[in-house]
């Protein structure tokens, strides 16, 4: 059974949230309109993703959602 | 006798099929009443992706010797339909709403498709769709084939994606339910938008094979369409266990509604801040009113709200991860650069950098979302929240979502109440079912409500559906065409 305590989920959502946040309607951001800067701009979203989710806590014994069956 | 009264175009599917077993026309004459309508107003939403007409009639003449001899195959037969153009169907192009696949033929038809034909529903069109689902993260509805989808309600309006022409195409009473398919929010969208009654089944309930793959892990198929009822009785049809497609659960659903527990057992979480925290006071007061309608039915209330989770970063990962996978060779080809949205395109590319430990870090905390998803539904059986916070945006205006099929929802900024707002990639990421109902407008656009339960728990959404459009008549409206 994996255990994450209030404190670190809060830490994570907060992450999370900002994240979120950026996703919210582009009017309210600028929009990049050259090709290598979009590409930068997704690559940038990646990279903080990846980050949110590394500041997530993860138990050691957590396995993947995923399930390998043998047939 | 031909179909002569234009209020067939808008019938629920048992009215339809009764008045098919009662001869009031034909099977031949219903199909080409609808292919004429069909071909002649989608074009108007940008919702046809590929007219079925000589298929349709050779179907409906099926149909009719069926009827003729007094064989009825199931709650569907002879009732005309479109699917969205990421299902295979032979010997027609299945573009997947993308350039780089305009000429994309297959051999054999999707298994809902297929199973669908063997009830006897007579298939009219493949409809529009975002591109590749919108997978990549689109910045513009213009990102389609096809073009933007239109709202029938207002033509200025987005008609919601990834699946819009069947959105459109159902609003309209272009045809009279269709197949939509959801990552993240592709069939609630626009269903919402367009004032559908929807249902986003079960994670593995209803069988992807002969689907395009955009995440293995999320993709699911499910109706959209007039009714709560059609939604059951068409997801009776197409679910099933399916040795073809590797997530199929092995599981069938039943139209029962009548078995589920009572409505005074049946505890209900909402979170009050949903309901608060929306943006414009012409969605409040038509959403408000949709959860006082609920309250009005002997239901047991809890306020919750979602667990702590970083849950758009987590499904950004799975599905970019798995999407790399799935279009790797259109993205390293560069044929990528062929799609109509260019962040879509850059989005594809980007996921390229997300690797195996990113993507096993995004499952692993997935499994956490499952477990603490599962435990909150120990305290309730099903949750309702506004299914988005706004109508339908303007169809030229840019949208922000890099997370996957449609636009992301309002995310509770820090220090709000989590309430239930980000119920899309949650819900998406446990795999639980869902179903949205049209209830009400903001100005002349329609909202919708949600309604999420356990996973395989359809008919207790279906069950709470029913008793709401029986108390109302948003589902019933339909706009000027």
């Amino acid at each position: 059974m994996v255990r994450v305590n209030r404190r670190q989920l809060t830490g994570a959502l907060l992450a999370g949230a900002a994240q979120l946040n950026a996703q919210t309607p582009a009017a309210q951001q600028a929009v990049p309109q050259d090709a290598d800067q979009m590409l930068a701009e997704a690559r940038r979203q990646v990279a903080a993703n990846r980050s949110s989710l590394h500041r997530f806590p993860l138990p050691m014994s957590t396995e993947p959602a995923s399930a390998f069956k043998a047939s | 006798m031909p179909v002569a009264d234009e209020s067939v175009f808008w019938l629920t599917i048992a009215e339809l099929s009764a008045k098919l077993r009662a001869k009031e026309f034909s099977c031949v004459e219903l199909t080409r009443a609808f292919c004429d309508r069909l071909e002649r107003y989608a074009p108007r939403y940008n919702a046809l992706a590929t007219p079925l007409r000589e298929e349709a009639i050779r179907k409906a003449k099926d149909v009719d010797g069926d009827l003729k001899r007094g064989r009825h195959r199931s709650p569907v037969h002879g009732i005309p339909y479109g699917a969205k153009d990421l299902l295979a169907y032979p010997n027609h192009p299945t573009t997947w709403g993308a350039k780089p696949y305009a000429g994309q033929v297959f051999d054999a038809p999707a298994t809902v498709l297929r199973k669908l034909d063997s009830a006897g529903a007579v298939l009219t069109g493949k409809l529009a769709m975002v591109e590749l689902a919108g997978g990549g993260g689109y910045l513009y509805p213009s990102a389609s084939l096809q073009g933007p989808g239109l709202n029938p309600w207002d033509t200025s309006k987005w008609s919601g994606g990834s699946s819009s022409g069947s959105g459109s195409a159902v609003a309209a009473g272009l045809t009279t339910f269709a197949i939509g398919s959801e990552t993240s929010g592709s069939i609630l969208t626009p269903a919402a938008f367009c004032g559908l009654t929807a249902l986003r089944p079960t994670y593995g309930l209803v069988s992807r094979a002969g689907a395009m793959a955009l995440s293995w892990t999320l993709d699911k198929l499910g109706p959209m369409c007039r009714s709560v009822e059609d939604c059951g009785l068409v997801l009776q049809v197409i679910s099933g266990k399916d040795g073809d497609d590797p997530g199929s659960a092995g599981k069938s659903y039943y139209y029962a509604p009548q078995f589920t527990r009572k409505f005074s057992d049946l505890r209900v979480g909402f979170a009050p801040s949903d309901w608060d925290s929306l943006p414009s006071p012409d969605a409040r007061t038509p959403l408000q009113a949709a959860l006082d309608a609920f309250k009005t039915m002997g239901l047991q209330w809890k306020e919750v709200e979602l667990p702590a989770f970083p849950y758009g970063p987590v499904l950004s990962m799975v599905l970019g991860g798995e999407a790399a996978s799935v279009f790797e060779e259109l993205i390293t080809s560069g044929k990528v650069d062929e799609l109509a949205d260019k962040t879509q395109i850059a989005g594809l590319k980007s996921y390229l950098d997300i690797s195996a430990r990113d993507y096993l870090r995004a499952m692993r905390v997935r499994t956490l979302i499952q477990a603490e998803i599962r435990k909150m539904f120990y305290d309730v059986d099903v949750l309702i929240t506004p299914t988005r916070s706004t109508a339908a945006s303007g169809a030229n205006e840019p949208l922000r979502s890099r997370a996957g099929a449609a636009p992301a929802p309002t995310a509770p900024s820090s220090g709000s109440p989590r309430g239930l707002r980000e119920h899309v990639p949650a819900m998406n990421l446990a795999g639980y079912p869902a179903l949205t109902m049209p209830c009400g407008f903001a100005g002349a656009l329609p909202l919708g409500i949600t309604l999420l339960t356990r996973p395989f728990n359809e008919n207790t959404l279906i069950a709470l559906g029913l008793a709401y459009q029986s108390n109302t008549d948003w589902h019933k409206r339909h706009p000027k065409v």
